[in-house]
Formats: structure tokens, C-alpha cells, sequence
């Protein structure tokens, strides 16, 4: 027993030495790269899918992309797995959307945790201002300072803000590049302002008292104002919250009175969406779908699920939707 | 071994082995009971005595050997079979009353799906006059003192009119008075035919009001009369220990050394 | 007058509302019945263990593309029906057995979930039900389901008594001891499902545990208590249900409160047992 102990104590201090150890990373520690160039493909991470699929369009092949959440699962919810968190600790950039958890909460306690020396990480939210900095009277408030509702990319000119901020942080890590992802940022922003055109289209075809959104969540008000829809109501402001018996009976006679002919429901499968088709039920209309940022398998990138969303409140806001 | 029992033994043990995940718990266990019998089953802890209970109950089978329980050794006529396990297996918080406590011991003989009748109530109510616990009857059974629960479990057994009624010991942690109580119970009801086998620690007692008594440490050391076998050598073999054997005025007091 | 009147009236005329009330009732009084059960043998944590249980169930439904409420509802049903074999063959006690049975489902879940590359969602509490979000088939199930519930207790009542009070006198007296234990447990399993698949998990928890425990403090008898119980579920779930809407607070949080509010006046005021009545009978022992 006597023996025992002095073997333990040799143990622990190589485990703690070897957790010491791992806090760099694999093999020989990198120098950090100079601003000048850097190593490619340059190994990105970003907390969304969607975040991803920027990431892709802006940096081409000199960039390996990677997204924390899978497609369909839930941010609130979902936990890294050790191959998260490998890549998480490999990563040259994380963009994440918001330093303050709100969204993206349990993902940012593991980036924190884990992420390497050298890995930057990079908040949407922090790096361009806020749509509402004139009402607000600081033109150069950020929409993380001004506390905007965190789904703004579902303002296609918004999300040409998210693709800026991308394009200068790849320009910063590899300059010699800067030019490429220029290029790359413009021919994406006319996509997007392309996007645009086709998504208010459609909105005018849609008479103008069927302009009406009630979803689970309080993710649309960025969509809702660049499109002129109103936002009638939601069911909670976000996930995990449960509703009082007001908030379900003045939904429920929102749609009524204002006559809304289709509440849309998320992708995903959770407890307010089926909340929310009940009340459908009870008030006889239809139930229809509309992304708020979680891609899927049928719909794997951002200007897919805005043009499906753009066909989907047409087919069921417009008139001649069953 | 067609030819049954001999008349009048109501208990017949040969050559029992039993025990546990490999542990003996009976040894070559062999010993009789006659129908009437006020029977001591005696050993120190571990010696055997509940698995022994458990074993005439059918509730533990045993490894080898033969039980008859009435003269025949298939599964025991469970209605004719009285329990009272030790009092620390019991739930004495459970909302249940006397009366109802006393009443599980015709439930029996009703099966499933069948209301406890008129004439169960009867049963159960006599079955407390008997024990003399018939005012209680609608206390929660854990208000009861120990001589009270004691006699509560008795009065289950009789409930279910068993005629063998096999006693896991009843007399510990009473007083004095309780105890006394208790084994004027036993007598009354050996007088009215019904055997009992009663696992007890206390020795004095079973020299004193018993008129039989089985030796036990996982094997029989010896069965019969107390005054026949509660002698030093036999006692000391069971016990492993020394013990007094005092007689005073014809009675026989066992002590420590 | 007409003013109370209305009060009294005024959330019942919304749809939602009265299927609310229907599902929270029958859950409250079946669950409390149950419940008894459940708090006399000490596995109180059950409520919460086989919701987690569950979730094995509904990671292999939705792997093998099967119904997700029915794989939840065989998972919890088996976890509990494994729970009674554990604890007797192992000789351990209920809670332990719970402890070690439910995780293990829980984590079963979690690995078949992480094995998928993608579409992961919160399957967890996907079938969990709210109890403002029920359907009227939904009302009707738990009716229907509740009712057999019921009658299966009536039915067998004092087998049940028997075999939870002293198993082995329950077996000496010749009761088949395990398939009784093995039935209440079924019994606990299915309650608790649908309990859960309705009116959520938070609820379920509250009403099996909560209102039998509130009536144990006033009654002698189990029938009394599992009737008085069923009561204080009934008037936790009415009450609460006032108290949300009027309040414009959670309905579950609402109800849980009222129970525990009407625990703590028992734990209180109950006759002899209850805390105040026991301090202000404090006698003079003579010497």
C-alpha cells in the first residue's frame, strides 16, 4: 500500500502533464502566419450551416469549411462531438454569429474551451452596424451593441454584410489573396441583390392584406421589414420558453380577426411548431414551412432557402393557394 | 416414499440442503412436528432458521432433500400455512389499518377479482378478539406498539385459519409483559389443534413453555423435549459457545457464560 | 355575482383551454392513483427517470423511420418493466435499479443519435406534449387510456395492496408476487407515458408524485388516499389553469405550484401529522 502511492502521484503528474501538454495543438507548434500569406487551404469554422455556406462562397478553395451544427439540428441544444471539437481546436478562424449567447449558446461554451493558440474568432453581430443605427441616432453602432434580433441574415442585403465581414478576415489572415476574395464578395453580392429582386417579386404577388407572418419564433423581423410583411405574431420569443394561455388565445385571435391564411411552421421538428399547427387546427388554416436558418438535406444553401422560402409564401399567402 | 406420513405429524423434514448463490443455509436438516405442537426452532444468527421457515413455505426451494408439509411433499396448501416474517421486513408506514392488515390474510382464498365478503369480515373479526386487538381495528397499523403489531401479525395467520402457522421471531424486542402476552397466545392456540413452529433467540422460554424444540445450526444438532435436549454440551455444540444452564424449582434457565 | 360568474366562466370558452383542462384532469387523477403507489414504495424519481428512458425508444424509432410516440412509449414501458427484474434479481432497491436503468436508455439514445451525420433534431423532448397544445384525439386517448388505468386498479386493487405492503407474506399466502409487481410497474410505465406524451414532462413528474403525497399527510387508509389524491390533482390542475390565464404565466408551471402550494398547507395544517399541530400540542410530559 505503502508503494502504491508514490506510483499514483507519478501518474497523475503525467496526466497533468500530458493535459498541460495538449492545450497546443498536434505535433510541432505552428508560427503564426504572417498577415502576408498564409497556409492554404486555410481551415475555417463557422457555428451555422448557413454561416458555412457564406464562408464557401466567399473563400473558394482557399478555404476548408467546416460547420459545428449538422444540418437539422438544433442550436440550442446541440453538443460537439470530440470531432467538433478536434477541428474546433485546428481552426484558423471561427465565425460565430454572436459573442452573446443567444442563439448559438452551448456551441460557444465549446468553442471557448477549445479552441487553439491562434484560432481567431470572429462574431457577425460585432463587425458590421446595425440596420437600425439611424432610428437608434449612432450611425456606427453595431447590431451586437444595438441588440438586434439575431436572425438578420434573412435580409438578403443584410447578408451581404455577413459576407463583408468574411472577405476582410480571409483578407487579413492571407493577403495575398485579398484580391480573390474581392472578386469573390462582388460576383456573391450580386447574387444576393439578384436574390432580392426575385424575393420581392414574389412578394408583390401576394395581395397586400395576405402579408401577414405568425411562425414559432420571433426570428422574421429582418425578412418581415425587408419585404413590407407583418409580423402578426409568434408563438414564444425563442425556443424553450413555454406560453401562457394569452399568448396562445391572442395568437389564436390574430389569426382570426386579420384573416392570415397560413401560419408557417420550422423545418425541424419542435415542441412550438407542433404548438403551433394545433392552433392551426383550431383555426382551420393552413400549415406551411419557412426556414430561419437551419439547412437541410433538400436545401443545402442560403440562396436555396431564401428562394424556398420566397415560393413558399407566395404558394400560401398568395391568392389561387388552396 | 408413497407411503405417507405418520398420522399426526403435521411437519416431516429429511435431509434438507438449501442455501444461497453457494452459501449453505441447511445442512442435512432432518426433524419431525406433531400436529398440536408448540415447537422451538433455535440457533444462533445465521444458523439457518428463516431460510429454514422459508424453505417449509415453499418460498426458497431447497438443493436436496424432502419436505412433507400434511403428509404430502408436492407444493404446500398455502391456505393452511401461516407466516409472520421478522418485523423489520414489514412496511409499518403504509396507510393500511389494522382491520386491513388483519383481512390480506384472506386474500388468499378469494383469488383475483373477488371483494372480500360478509363472512371474511366475520373471520378477520374474530381473528382480532382472539388476539384482543378488536378496539384497534381502524388505527393505521403503525401507530400500534410491538406486542401490538405482533399480535396484529398473529392475528393475520389466523384470519387465513391456517392450521400450521410458522412464526419468524415474534417475541424480540418486547417486554417482559408483551412477551408473556404472546406466549399465552400460543397456548390458546395449540388447545384449539393448530401447530406452531416458532424461531426465537429465547431460550428460557422455550425451556419453559414448549414442549418441543429443534436444535438448529445448519445442521440439527438435536430435536425433541427441551428438558431432553437442553443439555450443556448439546446448547454449547449449537451455540458454539458457552452457555448457563441454571435450574431453579423445576424450571430451566439458559444464560451466558 | 354574474361578475364571479363570468370569472369562473371566462377561460373555458376558449377552445384550447377546455382541452387543456380535460387532459390536465385525467392525468392528475390517474396519475395521483397511481402515485400512491409510486411515493409508498419510494420510487418517486420514476416520474422523471422513464421520460429519459424514453428517449432510447425514440433515437431507434427515428433511426429505423418508426413511430417516435410509440418508440418512446415501448422504451418507457420496458425501462420500468426491466427496473422490477433488476431489483429483484439483484437484490437492490427500487431507486437504485431506476438510477442505474434510465441513464443507461438515456445515453442508449444519445449514441444512436450521434451516429448520424446529419438531421439531428431535438428528438428529446419531441414528444413531449404541452398540456395547451392538446389535441381532442389526444383528449380522447388519454380518457380511454386513464379509464382501463382506473378499472385495472379497481379490478385488482387489493392484490396490488397486498404485494406492495409485504411481498413475502404475499407469497407465502400464494399471490403470484412478480407478475403483480411486473403489472404495477407496467401499470407506472404506461401512466407515465401517456402522461408525458400529453401534458409534458414537467407535469408528469408534479402529478405523480405531488398530489398522493399532499393526501398521504390526511389519510389513514391507501383507498382514501389514492381518492383524495386524485382530488388534489383534479383542483391542481383547475386551479392552475386559472391562475395561467389570468396571470399570463406558464399553464405547467401554474399547476405544479398549486400542488406543491396545497402539499405544503397539509405538510402545515394536517391533523396530527402536520407540522403546526404538532408544535401547538407540545404536553407537559409528567415526570
Amino acid at each position: 500500500m505503502f508503494r502504491l502511492a508514490p506510483a499514483i502521484a507519478a501518474l497523475l503528474a503525467a496526466l497533468l502533464l500530458a493535459a498541460c501538454d495538449s492545450d497546443g495543438q498536434a505535433g510541432a507548434p505552428s508560427p503564426r502566419p504572417s498577415p502576408a500569406s498564409a497556409v492554404l487551404p486555410m481551415r475555417v469554422g463557422a457555428t451555422l450551416p448557413l454561416f458555412a455556406d457564406f464562408v464557401r462562397e466567399v473563400g473558394t478553395d482557399n478555404v476548408d469549411v467546416f460547420s459545428i451544427l449538422p444540418p437539422g439540428a438544433d442550436p440550442h441544444t446541440y453538443e460537439p462531438t470530440p470531432s467538433d471539437i478536434q477541428r474546433i481546436t485546428e481552426a484558423d478562424i471561427i465565425f460565430v454569429n454572436n459573442l452573446q449567447a443567444d442563439l448559438e449558446g452551448s456551441i460557444l461554451d465549446s468553442i471557448e474551451s477549445n479552441k487553439g493558440q491562434d484560432t481567431r474568432v470572429i462574431p457577425f453581430m460585432a463587425n458590421f452596424v446595425s440596420p437600425r443605427a439611424q432610428e437608434l441616432g449612432d450611425p456606427e453602432i453595431t447590431a451586437a451593441e444595438a441588440g438586434d434580433n439575431p436572425h438578420l441574415w434573412l435580409d438578403p442585403l443584410l447578408a451581404r454584410a455577413y459576407a463583408d465581414v468574411i472577405a476582410e478576415a480571409l483578407a487579413s489572415e492571407d493577403g495575398s489573396n485579398a484580391a480573390l476574395y474581392s472578386d469573390n464578395l462582388s460576383r456573391y453580392g450580386q447574387q444576393l441583390v439578384q436574390l432580392d429582386g426575385e424575393i420581392a417579386a414574389a412578394v408583390q404577388q401576394i395581395p397586400p392584406e395576405n402579408r401577414k407572418l405568425v411562425t414559432p419564433h420571433d426570428a422574421f423581423p429582418h425578412l418581415a421589414g425587408r419585404y413590407g410583411l407583418e409580423v402578426v405574431g409568434f408563438v414564444v420569443p425563442s425556443p424553450g420558453q413555454d406560453p401562457s394561455p394569452r399568448d396562445i388565445a391572442d395568437l389564436t385571435r390574430a389569426i382570426r380577426d386579420q384573416g392570415v391564411p397560413a401560419v408557417f411552421t420550422e423545418p425541424q421538428i419542435g415542441a412550438d411548431s407542433r404548438l403551433l399547427e394545433q392552433i392551426a387546427a383550431d383555426t382551420g388554416v393552413q400549415v406551411c414551412t419557412l426556414y430561419s436558418g437551419a439547412l437541410t438535406d433538400d436545401v443545402t444553401t442560403y440562396i436555396d432557402m431564401m428562394r424556398f422560402n420566397a415560393d413558399e409564401l407566395l404558394r400560401c399567402l398568395g391568392d389561387g393557394g388552396d | 416414499m408413497t407411503n405417507g406420513t405418520a398420522p399426526g405429524l403435521v411437519l416431516e423434514a429429511r435431509d434438507l440442503w438449501a442455501g444461497y448463490d453457494g452459501q449453505p443455509a441447511l445442512e442435512g436438516v432432518t426433524f419431525n412436528i406433531e400436529i398440536g405442537c408448540l415447537a422451538g426452532l433455535v440457533g444462533p444468527n445465521g444458523s439457518g432458521k428463516s431460510t429454514l421457515l422459508r424453505v417449509i413455505l415453499g418460498l426458497h426451494k431447497p438443493q436436496r432433500g424432502d419436505i412433507r408439509v400434511f403428509g404430502s411433499s408436492g407444493r404446500p396448501d398455502r391456505r393452511r400455512l401461516g407466516y409472520m416474517p421478522q418485523s423489520e421486513q414489514v412496511d409499518w408506514s403504509f396507510p393500511v389499518t389494522l382491520l386491513d392488515v388483519v383481512l390480506m390474510g384472506r386474500y388468499g382464498r378469494l383469488g383475483p377479482l373477488r371483494r372480500p365478503t360478509e363472512a371474511d369480515h366475520e373471520i378477520a373479526w374474530q381473528a382480532l378478539e382472539s388476539v384482543r386487538l378488536a378496539g384497534l381495528a381502524h388505527r393505521r397499523i403503525g401507530e400500534l406498539s410491538g406486542g401490538q403489531q405482533r399480535r396484529a401479525l398473529i392475528a393475520r395467520a389466523l384470519a387465513q385459519e391456517a392450521d400450521l402457522l410458522l412464526l419468524d421471531e415474534p417475541l424480540s424486542g418486547l417486554d417482559a409483559t408483551a412477551q408473556h402476552d404472546l406466549i399465552a397466545l400460543f397456548e390458546g392456540l395449540r388447545h384449539q389443534g393448530k401447530t406452531l413452529l416458532v424461531a426465537t433467540h429465547d431460550l428460557s422460554c422455550v425451556a419453559a413453555d414448549f414442549d418441543h424444540a429443534i436444535l438448529l445450526n445448519r445442521r440439527v444438532v438435536a430435536f425433541g423435549r427441551p428438558s431432553d435436549v437442553f443439555t450443556e454440551e448439546l446448547l454449547n455444540t449449537t451455540f458454539q459457545r458457552h452457555l448457563l444452564l441454571v435450574r431453579l424449582e423445576g424450571r430451566t434457565y439458559v444464560g451466558h457464560d | 355575482m354574474t361578475e364571479i360568474i363570468d370569472y369562473l366562466r371566462d377561460p373555458w370558452t376558449l377552445e384550447f383551454m377546455r382541452r387543456g383542462l380535460i387532459a390536465a384532469v385525467v392525468v392528475g387523477a390517474v396519475a395521483a392513483v397511481i402515485g400512491s403507489f409510486v411515493i409508498l414504495k419510494g420510487m418517486a424519481f420514476i416520474g422523471d427517470a422513464l421520460p429519459h428512458a424514453s428517449f432510447g425508444g425514440i433515437a431507434a424509432a427515428f433511426v429505423l423511420g418508426a413511430n417516435l410516440y410509440l418508440g418512446g412509449a415501448i422504451a418507457a414501458v420496458l425501462t420500468a418493466l426491466l427496473i422490477a427484474f433488476v431489483s429483484r434479481r439483484a437484490l437492490i432497491k427500487y431507486d437504485t435499479a431506476i438510477g442505474i436503468l434510465f441513464v443507461g436508455a438515456f445515453a442508449a439514445g444519445i449514441l444512436i443519435i450521434s451516429r448520424q451525420t446529419n438531421y439531428a433534431p431535438d428528438l428529446f423532448s419531441f414528444v413531449f406534449g404541452n398540456v395547451l397544445g392538446v389535441s381532442w384525439s389526444d383528449v380522447w386517448i388519454t380518457a380511454v387510456a386513464g379509464t382501463v388505468i382506473l378499472i385495472l386498479v379497481v379490478l385488482f386493487y387489493k392484490e396490488l395492496l397486498f404485494v406492495a405492503y409485504d411481498p413475502s407474506m404475499a407469497a407465502a399466502a400464494g399471490l403470484p408476487v412478480a407478475t403483480i409487481q411486473y403489472g404495477l410497474m407496467a401499470l407506472i410505465g404506461v401512466t407515465t407515458v401517456i402522461g408525458l406524451q400529453t401534458v409534458g414532462i414537467v407535469l408528469v413528474v408534479a402529478l405523480l408524485v405531488t398530489p398522493a403525497a399532499t393526501a398521504q399527510l390526511l389519510t389513514r387508509r391507501l383507498p382514501s388516499m389514492m381518492a383524495l389524491g386524485a382530488v388534489v390533482g383534479v383542483l391542481s390542475s383547475l386551479g392552475g389553469l386559472y391562475i395561467a390565464y389570468y396571470a399570463d404565466v406558464s399553464a405547467s408551471a401554474a399547476i405544479v405550484l398549486t400542488a406543491t402550494a396545497f402539499f405544503f398547507l397539509a405538510f402545515l395544517l394536517a391533523p396530527r401529522r402536520g407540522l403546526l399541530w404538532q408544535r401547538r400540542s407540545l404536553p407537559a410530559e409528567p415526570a
